[in-house]
């Protein structure tokens, strides 16, 4: 089988690298191409850039990402701010060969299919945002940046995505986002028992050990932000991301239970 | 011409400034043409490609490339094929049921999404791979290293003659590598592939 990725997700903002806690409060981690470059010496298997700005792409964004995609000689993710054909087009001619989309789902399934119809299923991500509604303890699909809550079951929306056509779906929880105490285990179980297509694990991840009880709870692949940028239980930022030998122990060649 | 100097087929069908990138990142020279005058200066020749194949191979028969690649060919110009561009070189593939340049006595055809063992196998194979040397040595490839694939259709050549290495993917075991003289081509991407694709570039150019 394919090898399970370890995913470094760079969340960029007006040209820097942030992160996020609960998808709030961006916090400013350094430059994105200097991580980029970084990432690239550590030989990452994936790298996914979620841009998170409000504002409309400008040139300079795209004169950022051609600069990431020019680093870059590992599969590369863009994500945010796509939600037309022409912006899939755009984003692929910058360098890229995967889209992330996830505001856009929800409203226009239909946009799945022409990306999968065009570039293939493989480049086609759909990103679930899985949150609690304000006053009741139900999780739901969440879209722009975690700001609006569709109230749509993220099942549904999963099956949706699949019968689309998506290549993958990124199930992300927005409670755990820059928490790196774990991912939210039961969600990717409950997504990844219903789909047939790889489930990328995202959100909460802190140490390896996260990233195996994702795997043994359905995921395929496991991404990350907090954990490759944080050192230590104070946060300094130092760009990291597991040894090759440490990758085989703890996950690739792990006994399973 | 250099040695260093490579020229990518422009035919619409492939991830070429990526390949680009790479090239110049180890102190190459590349550049995407389609124009049958450049592409005959040169003596290195990239055939890239995803997306269907039958696509891929009426692009290149109304760029009018065909001939110009089977007379770099027969010259002995090196030629590398990277992904669809490698399945190019065989007699026929399953996708769009449709004849390639045949250049290689092999097929491709479309991964079973059913293992022998009646086990699920997910289409397509993304993701990294192990790459193994089927017995020759070759220059441009160490034995047993990983690469990033992406394909849906794979050239069922596992250790015939001709097949340069094998992977595997649901239990299945496919040619992810192919050589015949100065022809070579790969499943994998190895412009995505980091330090092992720099070193598979690096050694292309010194041939």
């Amino acid at each position: 089988m394919a090898e399970i990725r370890i995913i470094p997700t760079l969340t960029v903002l007006d040209g820097g690298l942030y992160r996020t806690i609960k998808f709030k409060n961006p916090k400013y981690v350094g430059d994105p191409i200097n991580a980029v470059k970084i990432f690239n010496e550590k030989e990452v298997d994936e790298l996914v850039l979620l841009d998170i700005s409000p504002k409309p792409w400008s040139d300079e964004d795209f004169s950022l990402f051609k600069r990431i995609s020019c680093q870059a000689f590992m599969p590369l993710a863009y994500g945010g701010r796509i939600s037309t054909i022409q912006h899939v087009h755009r984003v692929f001619k910058a360098g890229f060969e995967k889209v992330v989309i996830n505001s856009i789902v929800t409203k226009n399934y239909s946009l799945i299919k022409e990306i999968a119809e065009i570039y293939g299923s493989q480049s086609v991500v759909v990103s679930i945002d899985v949150n609690k509604s304000l006053f009741s303890n139900k999780l739901t699909t969440f879209i722009d940046r975690g700001r609006k809550n569709t109230r749509k079951s993220y099942l549904d929306v999963a099956l949706k995505a699949e019968a689309c056509g998506a290549g993958e779906l990124y199930i992300r929880s927005i409670e755990k986002d820059g928490s790196m105490n774990g991912y939210d285990l039961n969600i990717i179980k409950e997504i990844s028992d219903a789909v047939s297509i790889p489930i990328v694990a995202v959100g909460g991840a802190g140490s390896l050990e996260h990233m195996v009880q994702a795997v043994d709870s359905g995921a395929h692949s496991v991404a990350a932000g907090s954990m490759f940028v944080y050192q230590g239980p104070l946060r300094a930022v130092l760009i990291n991301y597991p040894s090759r030998d440490l990758i085989l122990s703890t996950i690739h060649n792990r006994k399973k239970k | 011409m250099n040695k260093d100097q490579v020229v990518i087929l422009d035919y619409g069908c492939g991830n070429i400034d990526s390949i680009i990138n790479i090239i110049e990142h180890i102190g190459g020279c590349a550049i995407a043409s389609n124009d049958i005058s450049i592409i005959r200066q040169y003596n290195k020749i990239i055939l890239p490609g995803v997306g269907h194949f039958s696509a891929g191979m009426n692009s290149l028969k109304n760029s009018g490339l065909i001939e110009i690649l089977n007379e770099k060919k027969a010259e002995g110009a090196y030629i590398m094929g990277i992904c669809l561009g490698m399945q190019l070189m065989t007699n026929y593939s399953e996708e769009g049921k449709c004849e390639g340049l045949g250049w290689f006595d092999f097929e491709t055809k479309k991964f079973p999404d059913i293992s022998p063992k009646l086990q699920k196998v997910l289409v397509p194979h993304m993701g990294w791979n192990k790459v193994k040397l089927v017995e020759k040595e070759c220059p441009l490839l160490e034995d047993d290293n990983r690469f990033y694939f992406v394909h849906s259709y794979f050239v069922d050549g596992a250790n015939k003659d001709n097949c340069l290495t094998v992977s595997h993917y649901g239990e299945l075991e496919f040619a992810s590598g192919i050589n015949r003289g100065n022809v070579f081509g790969f499943q994998f991407h190895p412009e995505k592939s980091h330090k092992n694709g720099m070193h598979l570039f690096k050694e292309f150019l010194k041939l």
